[in-house]
C-alpha cells in the first residue's frame, strides 16, 4: 500500500490558540482512518487543512506523493463531508450530488449514471427531487455522503459524520460506511470524538489531544497498549491508580499506593524502582463481589458502591475507592454478582495481575 | 382600527384627491378648472413624454444595476467580516444618511463643476486646458443616484449573504467549484431575497428621482419625477402633474406584479 495522505510537521495557530503543534502522519490507501480527540484537539483543523479550506502556518501536506500546500480546496481530489452536511438548500437531492461532477464539467449523460448509482449506493432511490429540508436527518447524512463519494475522490474526510444522528441510526450508519468505502475504494479520513466509533470503524487510528498526535496505530494497538495514560483515558479505561513502582520479581511487579494493598501487574517495560506510574485496569475486566472469596484473582480492592446502571446487555457500577477516585466496573447481565449489592455498600473489586497495564507517568 | 383611520386619512385621501384632480381641466392661471376631462391622460402618449418615461426607465435600470454590482461585494465583505468589524461598517454605510440629502447632492455639484474637485485635479496633471464638462450631464445624473441608492442595496444584501452559513460555501468549494462558481451556482441564488429587496428599494426611487436630475442634470436632462415636479410647481398644471404621477405609479406597479411573478418562477424551478 502507498502512502495516500502525508503530513510532515503541520502546525497551525488560531489566535493564541495552537490548533495543530508539529503533527506528522501517514495515511495508506484504502485505508479507514479515524482521529480520535475531544473537542478542542485541532482534529477538524487537520481535515480542513487537508481540503484546502485552512493553510497551514508551517509544515506539508502531500497527497500522492505531491505537495498540495498551494492548491486551492477546487483543485484538490478530496471530498468532505461536513459535520452539519452543508447541503446545498436552494438544489434537490440531484443537483446536490450531481454538483461536484457538474463543476466538473462531465458530460451530462455520465453525470445522470454516475448519481443514480449512487443513489441506489446509499438508498436513496426515488428522492431526487425533493429538497434538503424535506429529508429527514438520516437522509441528509447520506446525501451528504453521496455528494462526496460520486466524485470518486481520492480521500474522503470525514467530520463527525456521525454526531448529528441518534443511537439507533449510528449503529446502521457503522455497518453502512465500512460497505460504502469497500465499494468506492476510497481512503476515508473520520474525525470523531466517540471512542466506539472509532475503535469499531478504523483499520488505524490516531489519538489527539491538545493539537498533537499522542499515538497512532491499529484499533487492538491502541485498545491493548495505549502509550499513555490520556489516551488510555480517551479509550475508555478510566480506571486508574497512581502509584510507586516497586520493583518486579519474574514477569510481575508490585504497585504501592497510599490507602490500598500493593497491587500485582505485569511489568510492560524496564522501569526503575521507586518512580511514578499509573495502573490501569479495564472496565470489563473486573470483577465484582460483595463477598471476596479466597478467589484465583490477584488483586482485591474494597470501595463503597456510589451508584449502578443497567442498559440492557450489561450493568455499570460506580465506585468510591478509599483513595477517594471513582471505578467503573461493567458487567454483562448474565454475571451478575450474587447477592446482588445495594447503592452504598461495601463491595470488592478483583482482577488478575495480567489485566492491568503499567503506564510510566 | 386607529392605524386604519391614520393610515386613510394620511395616504388614501391625499391620493384620492389627486387622482380626481387628474380627471380636471388647468385653470389659465394655474389652478383647478372644474371640468372633467381625459385629456390629462391622452397627453402622456406625447412622444416628448414618452421619451422621457424611457429616460428614466433606462436610468432606473442603470441605476438599479450598477448598485448591485457595486453593492454585491461590498455586502459580501461586511457579511463576512467579524462581528465587531460588522456594526462598524454598517455605520460607515449609513453615515451619509445623517445628512440631508440635498445638502449631499449639492456636494456632487461642487465636486463636478467647472473650478470643482475632480476638475481642479484634472487640471493640476496637466491633462486638459479646458474644464472637462461634467456638471449637467447625463453622467453626473447616473453618479448621482448610484450615490444616493446604493446603501439601499448593501443593506438588504448584508442581510441575506449573512443568512448563508459559511460552510455552504465551504462545500461548494471543496466540490470542485471556484470561486466566480461558487459565486454564480451558490451565493447568487442563495441571496435572493437581498437582491430582490435591494433592486426594489433603489429602482422605484430612482425612477421617480428628481432631486438629483434636476441638480446635477441642471433641469434639460429630464426624468419623469424633475417633470412631475415642475408641472406642479413651475407649470402650475396640476392636472398633468396628477395624471403623470399615476403614470407612473401604474409603471411602477406594473413591474412589480411582473418582477414578483418571474421570482415566483424562479422559485418553483
Amino acid at each position: 500500500m502507498d502512502v495516500t495522505v502525508k503530513l510532515h510537521e503541520v502546525s497551525k495557530r488560531h489566535g493564541s490558540v495552537i490548533a495543530l503543534d508539529h503533527v506528522s502522519l501517514e495515511i495508506m490507501g484504502g485505508e479507514f482512518f479515524s482521529i480520535l480527540g475531544p473537542s478542542g484537539s485541532g482534529k477538524s483543523t487537520l481535515l480542513r487543512i487537508i481540503a484546502g479550506l485552512d493553510a497551514p502556518d508551517e509544515g506539508v501536506i502531500a497527497i500522492q506523493g505531491r505537495a498540495v500546500n498551494t492548491w486551492p480546496p477546487d483543485k484538490r481530489p478530496v471530498n468532505l463531508v461536513f459535520q452539519h452536511y452543508a447541503l446545498f438548500p436552494h438544489l434537490s437531492v440531484f443537483d446536490n450530488i450531481a454538483f461536484g461532477l457538474r463543476m466538473r464539467g462531465e458530460p451530462t449523460r455520465h453525470i445522470q449514471d454516475a448519481v443514480g448509482r449512487m443513489m441506489e449506493l446509499v438508498r436513496l432511490e426515488g428522492k431526487e427531487g425533493r429538497y434538503p429540508a424535506e429529508l429527514s436527518g438520516g437522509e441528509q447524512q447520506r446525501v451528504a455522503l453521496a455528494r462526496a463519494l460520486v466524485n470518486r475522490p481520492v480521500v474522503v474526510l470525514l467530520d463527525e459524520p456521525l454526531a448529528a444522528l441518534d443511537q439507533q441510526l449510528r449503529q446502521e450508519m457503522h455497518g453502512e460506511l465500512k460497505r460504502l468505502q469497500q465499494e468506492v475504494g476510497s481512503t476515508f479520513i473520520c474525525v470523531t470524538h466517540q471512542q466506539d466509533e472509532a475503535l469499531m470503524l478504523s483499520d488505524r487510528l490516531a489519538v489527539m489531544s491538545e493539537g498533537k498526535v499522542l499515538q497512532v496505530g491499529t484499533p487492538r494497538e491502541i485498545y491493548q497498549s495505549p502509550a499513555s495514560t490520556t489516551v488510555a483515558t480517551f479509550i475508555g479505561l478510566s480506571n486508574a491508580v497512581g502509584g510507586i513502582f516497586m520493583g518486579e520479581e519474574e514477569k510481575f511487579c508490585w504497585v504501592k499506593h497510599d490507602g490500598l494493598p500493593p497491587l500485582k501487574a505485569l511489568t510492560p517495560f524496564p522501569l526503575p524502582a521507586s518512580s511514578f506510574v499509573t495502573l490501569m485496569i479495564r472496565p470489563e475486566r473486573l470483577t465484582l463481589t460483595v463477598q471476596p472469596n479466597g478467589s484465583p484473582f490477584d488483586n482485591t480492592v474494597s470501595g463503597e458502591l456510589v451508584n449502578m446502571g443497567f442498559n440492557g446487555s450489561e450493568v455499570h457500577y460506580h465506585v468510591r475507592l478509599p483513595t477517594g477516585a471513582l471505578w467503573t466496573v461493567r458487567v454483562p447481565v448474565a454475571g451478575e454478582p450474587t447477592p446482588r449489592p445495594a447503592v452504598g455498600q461495601q463491595v470488592y473489586m478483583q482482577w488478575f495481575a495480567r489485566d492491568g497495564l503499567i503506564l510510566s507517568t | 382600527m386607529a392605524s386604519v383611520l391614520f393610515w386613510g386619512a394620511c395616504f388614501a385621501v391625499p391620493l384620492l384627491v389627486m387622482l380626481g384632480v387628474s380627471f380636471l381641466s388647468r385653470g389659465t392661471y394655474g389652478g383647478i378648472e372644474w371640468i372633467w376631462t381625459g385629456d390629462n391622460y391622452r397627453r402622456l402618449a406625447d412622444p416628448l413624454v414618452l421619451g422621457i418615461f424611457l429616460r428614466s426607465l433606462a436610468f432606473a435600470l442603470g441605476t438599479t444595476l450598477l448598485c448591485g454590482v457595486l453593492g454585491f461585494p461590498l455586502a459580501y465583505c461586511i457579511a463576512r467580516s467579524p462581528r465587531h468589524w460588522q456594526h462598524v461598517l454598517l455605520i460607515l454605510v449609513m453615515i451619509p444618511f445623517w445628512t440631508n440629502f440635498l445638502v449631499r447632492t449639492y456636494a456632487w455639484v461642487l465636486i463636478f463643476r467647472a473650478d470643482g474637485i475632480v476638475n481642479g485635479l484634472v487640471q493640476l496633471l496637466g491633462q486638459t486646458q479646458e474644464p472637462l464638462r461634467l456638471l449637467f450631464t447625463d453622467f453626473a445624473v447616473f453618479v448621482g443616484l448610484v450615490y444616493g441608492y446604493l446603501p439601499f442595496m448593501i443593506l438588504p444584501l448584508v442581510v441575506a449573504i449573512d443568512r448563508i452559513p459559511v460552510q455552504i460555501e465551504e462545500a461548494a468549494r471543496d466540490l470542485f467549484a471556484s470561486r466566480p462558481a461558487t459565486f454564480r451556482y451558490v451565493v447568487l441564488p442563495l441571496s435572493q431575497p437581498g437582491w430582490v429587496a435591494g433592486s426594489m428599494l433603489v429602482f422605484i426611487p430612482s425612477l421617480g428621482a428628481f432631486i438629483t436630475p434636476y441638480l446635477l442634470g441642471g433641469g434639460q436632462r429630464m426624468m419623469i419625477g424633475t417633470l412631475i415636479q415642475q408641472e406642479f410647481l413651475v407649470a402650475r398644471d396640476w392636472p398633468f402633474g396628477a395624471a403623470l404621477s399615476f403614470g407612473l405609479m401604474s409603471l411602477i406597479l406594473f413591474l412589480w406584479v411582473g418582477m414578483g411573478r418571474k421570482a415566483r418562477e424562479q422559485a418553483v424551478l
